[in-house]
């Protein structure tokens, strides 16, 4: 593969990627947080605060990464945890 | 994967990135800093909003006969105090249709004014900052979201390519090559407002994050948003119609007055309930619900809410107060929004949002200039790509001083293939930014100077046009003490005087180009 294509290929990964990891962050916030005794709405606020921070994490390390499978499966996960709570949400009457 | 090192790589990614998305960011940016001073601009705008405002004021006064009249096909009322900032006082109706009726009345006279048709600022350059003009679907915020991401990823891939940024911060080579001065220009502006560049981004992304992440945000509540805002509030209140007509209308002042002694008596300050909105309205079981929504001494964005009972005026609930990531939130937005009466901190906005214009179209220029010198972009394409960098800089912000010559210009009651003046005043705006895209595809490297040189001219008719047709001209308005308009009216012929002098220093160099070529020729 080209340097270019490498370099095109990451961007696609780290933007598609890093939403659904910020995303599931968000999501993480909202399950994890009010175990630990605080309010839903304080928990979602927070994981809302750090999801841009996430993502633009996500984003640098993919680009720059020597692990690059570690990012696509990290990807690919969220993205599935995405697509299932989107599906549970539309169920949800 | 081939594997490139890490400072190369984000080289890479700035350098993509920031030719990707530098145009429409640029926008963003240049009517987000008109938008600090958004209702100054309206005032430039609408004429009749030159009034100054009483210190003590009635809303019975003004409103009760409205009220009286308007029982019957009102769902809710809603009414905005005067500010330092906005000299008039505002009224929305909404009818039990759906539909929402504006209305604005002079507190000096009491009488309902009759405004120009036209957006201002706060209709056009403000959704434009933050939506594209895309409202469908919220497209427009998403888009904005997505590229506020973007800009984040530039500026913290910005600082680890620059490997020696304190020195940057004292670093100008004015007598350097044109290339390595833009370069200079990028990274001294960039660095400068660099804390601005990032508290902005990141407060930005902030206010969209829910439409951003919307299924994450769905999913923690099962698709209903409204126990979200119910919980952050610490409140929720409903009261169904009784089906009987109020009484009396009631009065604004005294439930005004209770809400601002009752709110002042718990934070121990002096609080201004400067949004009422009158639900149920018209019926017996009518309230209040009254906030200070911008607080003039706090960055913070108060959503405090107190609801009155509007017969009695007794206060029938009361949100709590906040917590702290709550608080850090609204913090974080009152920070982005700047809505407090602290002047010096809004100019220090405005020049920082200056700042970082200067910064993306330095950065664009630089790119684009790079690629030329190496000879690694076809002639073709650089014709495309200097059209666009020229275009989405000068252009836009020639095309904001024609939606302030156009709204000096046109006439009153102005329709044109069924629309009207406020739309043409928008149309003005994109129509000439469309010829300034192709102008400077055409004209090729002199269309930086000939942009400039349109800035300083139109810089300057605004200002005159506004004397003629309205009569105030600097000094008068410095006299009466409408501020409003001597910030703009000055600010103005600042940005006339520095577009002039620009397009001095951009046509030096092609002056020079021209000479040696000339000399070769000889």
């Amino acid at each position: 593969m080209t340097l270019l294509q490498t370099r095109v290929w990451r961007v696609l990964i780290s933007f598609g990627g890093g939403y659904c990891v910020a995303a599931v962050a968000v999501f993480g916030c909202g399950v994890i947080l009010p175990l630990a005794g605080v309010s839903r709405s304080e928990a979602v606020t927070f994981g809302l605060l750090i999801s841009s921070l996430v993502y633009v994490l996500f984003f640098l390390w993919t680009c720059t990464t020597r692990h690059i499978s570690a990012a696509i499966v990290v990807s690919l996960v969220s993205m599935t945890v995405v697509v299932g709570f989107v599906v549970n949400w539309g169920a949800t009457p | 994967m081939t594997l490139e090192p890490f400072r190369a790589s984000m080289t890479w990614l700035h350098s993509y990135l920031g030719i990707a998305m530098g145009g429409v960011l640029f926008a963003i940016f240049w009517m987000g800093t008109l938008t600090v001073f958004d209702k100054e601009i309206d005032i430039w705008m609408r004429p009749e909003m030159r009034v100054v405002t009483p210190e003590t004021f009635s809303l019975d006064e003004v409103l009760a006969p409205l009220l009286s009249d308007i029982e019957d096909e009102t769902d809710y009322f809603f009414v905005a105090v005067p500010s330092a900032r906005e000299t008039l006082l505002r009224t929305a109706q909404r009818m039990k249709t759906g539909d929402i009726e504006m209305r604005y009345f002079s507190l000096e006279t009491g009488a309902e004014l009759d405004l120009l048709d036209s957006y201002g600022a706060s209709q056009f350059f403000y959704p434009f900052h933050y939506e594209l003009m895309l409202p469908w679907q919220q497209v427009g915020q998403k888009i904005v979201g997505l590229l506020g991401i973007a800009m984040l990823i530039l500026l913290v891939s910005g600082v680890i390519i620059h490997r020696a940024i304190i020195r940057d911060f004292f670093t100008f080579r004015r007598r350097s090559k044109h290339r390595r001065q833009v370069l200079d220009i990028h990274n001294l502006t960039g660095t400068i407002a660099l804390p601005f560049h990032f508290f902005m981004t990141f407060t930005g992304i902030l206010i969209f994050i829910i439409g951003l992440f919307h299924p994450a945000f769905d999913a923690s509540y099962h698709g209903n948003s409204r126990v979200f805002y119910e919980e952050r509030l610490g409140m929720a209140f409903d009261r169904p119609l009784s089906g009987e007509p109020w009484l009396d209308v009631p009065s604004l002042d005294a439930i005004k007055a209770t809400i601002e002694a009752r709110r002042s008596q718990e934070s121990g300050q002096t609080e201004v309930a400067t949004w009422l909105r009158v639900a149920n309205f018209g019926d017996m079981a009518a309230y209040i619900d009254a906030k200070q929504k911008y607080p003039s001494n706090n960055v913070s964005m108060f959503r405090h809410h107190t609801i009155v009972d509007a017969a009695s005026g007794d206060i029938l609930a009361s949100s709590p107060a906040k917590k702290p990531f709550h608080e850090a939130e609204e913090w974080l937005d009152g920070l982005h929004y700047i809505q407090s009466e602290h002047w010096p901190l809004r100019w220090l906005y405005f020049i920082a949002g200056l700042l970082g214009c200067i910064m993306i179209a330095t950065g664009n220029l630089f790119w684009l200039n790079s690629r030329v010198r190496k000879g690694s972009i076809d002639p073709g394409h650089v014709k495309i790509l200097r059209g666009l960098t020229v275009g989405s800089t000068t252009g836009i912000i020639a095309a904001s001083a024609v939606f302030l010559i156009a709204n000096r210009l046109l006439a009153r009651d102005v329709t044109l293939l069924g629309y009207g003046r406020a739309d043409l005043e928008v149309w003005a705006f994109f129509l000439t930014w469309i010829t300034l895209f192709c102008h400077a595809g055409a004209r090729g490297r002199s269309a930086w100077s000939e942009q400039c040189w349109t800035i300083a001219w139109l810089g300057l008719w605004a200002v005159l046009l506004s004397w003629a047709t309205t009569g105030d001209h600097i000094l008068s308005t410095f006299e009466s003490g409408l501020w409003s308009v001597v910030g703009v009216d000055v600010t103005l012929l600042t940005g006339s005087a520095l577009a002039a002098w620009s397009a001095w220093t951009l046509r030096r160099p092609a002056v020079v180009v021209t000479l040696t070529q000339q000399s070769v020729a000889d």
